[in-house]
């Protein structure tokens, strides 16, 4: 082909590239969804690692803000557990099926969902928050980074929030996070899951009272 | 200030750039060249993270996979693949190693794997992993070429796990990542920028547009005298005084310094 033509090609497509590239960043939201949900957090397989599973509790968030209203009020029926999944992530595609065994929940893969579920006859507010579906409430997304205990922004993610004793005095929401697809097996990962929910509920019958009449 | 002095602070500046995300800067924009979101320092997307969440398990997301090609296709249409030899922080890697490369070429073996009758055809492997391995693999059953990712071990495993001693374990892909990330130095100590001749898969989408950027290099062929020295000096090993609108050209601008008739020359439009 001519050079001349190489050139004209070359400046039509320039200009067709900068027309669409500009009108994506003008009438689409993909700036801020890059942003959110690859930039900002890390896809723990991609790094090729898994977080260190540890089922301690603690109630200090992970970045010092309060916890949500919709949390406190669910913790009033029971121990909450916010499971945190995305697009593209081989760990959460693990662990989507272990959630849904482990909790007989039916949430679809792709879309935020939220049930009271139970687990040995006692209720478990359960909030499947999906970060790549756009119509996942504000409130919910915020909670990736109030529960993020290890500061790793890596999904996925898993949290359990019952009721502790503070040396204060306070009963307050008391945490714990795990990451990854943990364990070796999905036998495993139930049986630390109900190791997990097990321990939730022995704090959270113990302080549940006392969380009620200071709520 | 020499070109190729000015050429290396391009570089590092720009690697400097891509890494200030501990001062706060994220940004919602891919890196137009091969560089890694999981470097804790990172301040932009790897462009194939965003195309493989595009197509993550036939799940097709059209942004996703538009923002980074146009991105790139804006970046290739301009100057070809010039990012590579300007911009690319694994570019700027590759440059210490090429030293080392260009010396073991003295060994007959060295210089025999660069200078195979065959090797060109291997400059196609960087297409198959980005047909393959970013998209096909992906879609189909959810394996990632950044699953295994040399430059995300390097920039983004390693990087993690001094910043965090005790706080993480080998994932499912570590081993093998790390097993890539040595066959990664070896090829580019033993063949100069062998990672961008043939594997990189962000300079497989960048590489046709050469064929119609704006800017390239040129070179005079009438008055050619053949020496040679140019291609001897290039370090993607092109054969430059045949060269027009090479893809695999990354406009580094070597042969158009050590041309002794200075008949190698930028175009622009």
């Amino acid at each position: 082909m001519k050079e001349k033509n190489l050139v004209s090609i070359g400046i039509a497509l320039t200009i067709l590239i900068s027309l669409g590239f500009g009108g994506m960043l003008a009438f689409t939201n993909i700036y801020d969804e890059i942003k959110s949900t690859i930039v900002e957090v890390i896809c723990l397989s991609c790094l090729k690692l898994n977080p260190k599973t540890t089922m301690e509790f603690t109630f200090e968030t992970a970045n010092g803000q309060a916890h949500p209203d919709f949390v406190l009020e669910n913790l009033t029926k029971g121990p909450v557990f916010l499971h945190y999944s995305e697009d593209d992530c081989a760990a959460c595609d693990i662990m989507f099926p272990v959630l849904k065994q482990f909790f007989s929940v039916e949430p679809q893969k792709g879309i935020s969902y939220h049930t009271i579920t139970a687990f040995k006859n006692q209720s478990v507010p359960y909030f499947y928050i999906y970060l790549d579906d756009e119509n996942t409430p504000e409130e919910w997304l915020n909670t990736f980074d109030i529960y993020d205990k290890d500061h790793i922004q890596g999904l996925p993610m898993f949290t359990v929030v019952t009721l502790g004793y503070e040396h204060s005095g306070d009963i307050k929401p008391y945490y714990t996070t795990l990451y990854s697809a943990f364990k070796e097996n999905d036998e495993q990962r139930i049986q630390l899951l109900t190791e997990l929910i097990d321990e939730a509920f022995e704090l959270y019958n113990e302080n549940k009272e006392g969380f009620g009449h200071h709520h | 200030m020499k070109f190729q002095i000015k050429r290396l602070w391009s570089q590092i500046l720009i690697t400097i750039s891509a890494n200030l995300g501990p001062l706060g800067l994220k940004t919602g924009f891919c890196y137009p060249f091969f560089y890694c979101n999981a470097c804790p320092a990172s301040t932009s997307a790897c462009p194939l993270r965003s195309i493989e969440k595009s197509v993550y398990k036939s799940n097709f997301a059209w942004d996703l996979l538009l923002f980074p090609l146009l991105i790139l296709g804006f970046v290739g249409a301009t100057t070809g693949r010039a990012v590579c030899a300007w911009a690319c922080p694994i570019g700027l890697l590759q440059r210490g190693t090429g030293n080392v490369a260009r010396k073991l070429k003295k060994y007959p073996i060295i210089k025999k794997i660069g200078q195979h009758k065959t090797e060109h055809y291997f400059r196609y492997t960087k297409y198959i992993v980005l047909l393959g391995l970013v998209v096909l693999t992906t879609a189909l059953i959810g394996f990632m070429f950044t699953d295994i990712c040399p430059t995300g071990f390097l920039t983004g495993t390693i990087p993690t796990l001094i910043l965090n001693p005790g706080k993480f374990v080998f994932g499912v892909y570590f081993w093998p990542a790390l097993v890539i990330l040595v066959l990664f130095f070896i090829l580019i100590f033993v063949i100069e920028r062998g990672w961008c001749r043939y594997f990189c898969p962000v300079g497989a989408i960048l590489s046709p547009f050469n064929k119609v950027s704006l800017m390239q290099v040129e070179v005079d062929k009438e008055n050619c005298i053949n020496c040679n020295v140019c291609s001897f000096n290039c370090p993607m090993g092109i054969d430059v005084p045949n060269m027009h609108r090479d893809p695999e050209c990354i406009l580094c601008g070597k042969c158009t310094e050590v041309c002794p008739k200075k008949i190698i020359y930028y175009k622009r439009l």
